[in-house]
């Protein structure tokens, strides 16, 4: 037993090595516009995300004031014109048609996705007959879904095109 | 469409790189041009021709 955990520990840290390699491989292969719109999606989202933490975590179990909700909502809003903004520059400035193919493919998927998963969401709840056994479905859950699909589709297209 | 870039890249001795890097382009464009997932548009296809310094149709051609 004590010679197992070292074990674990090292395949585990073989498994970490791996992956920052291949992150590392990911980076090298992008071109600087793909980098700085990958940056500005991630910041957009983690605003996006902390705005989130802190509705959630003062809104007094969904009790909180007309003001603080009004710029929760607006913070949501501005969150998800500025991903749609940030991938629409990205779509007019890429030169690589191949690319821009794919890309607009992974966002299609992504749509297909998130109505997907919003559509089975909201059936098992009406199939459910009470709301609060299943978890509201918001519009930036939705957009988490959406961003999720397109990601996965992504990395699976460029896969395939090796 | 079918074309012949692939043997005309392997006759100049030229990997999917080496090319992409001459058209400005990714890899994975090439490839996917190569392996007929993708067919490339006019302004694409001019540059290849004049890559190769052969008219499109010598490397491009309709399937039917």
């Amino acid at each position: 037993m004590k010679n197992q955990a070292p074990n674990e520990l090292k395949g585990i840290r073989a498994l970490l090595r791996q992956f920052r390699e291949r992150i590392g491989e990911l980076k090298r292969g992008l071109s600087p516009l793909q980098r700085q719109t990958l940056k500005r999606l991630w910041l957009i989202v983690m605003v996006m995300s902390s705005a989130g933490c802190v509705f959630t975590t003062t809104d007094k179990g969904g009790n909180g004031t007309k003001v603080h909700a009004t710029f929760y909502t607006l913070l949501m809003a501005i969150s998800i014109f500025a991903i749609l903004i940030t991938l629409g520059r990205y779509l007019a400035q890429e030169t690589d048609e191949f690319i821009r193919l794919i890309v607009v493919k992974a966002l299609l998927w992504g749509v297909a996705f998130s109505t997907a998963v919003d559509a089975i969401l909201n059936t098992v709840q009406v199939w459910c007959g009470d709301a609060s056994l299943m978890p509201g479905l918001q519009m930036w859950s939705n957009f988490y879904f959406f961003l999720m699909g397109s990601m996965l589709s992504l990395a699976l297209q460029i896969r395939r095109s090796r | 469409m079918k074309n012949r870039l692939r043997v005309l890249r392997a006759e100049r001795d030229w990997s999917q790189a080496d090319l992409a890097q001459r058209l400005e382009v990714s890899r994975q464009s090439v490839n996917a041009i190569e392996t007929g997932k993708f067919d490339p548009s006019l302004p694409l296809a001019f540059k290849l021709a004049r890559l190769f310094e052969m008219p499109i149709e010598a490397i491009f051609s309709d399937e039917n």
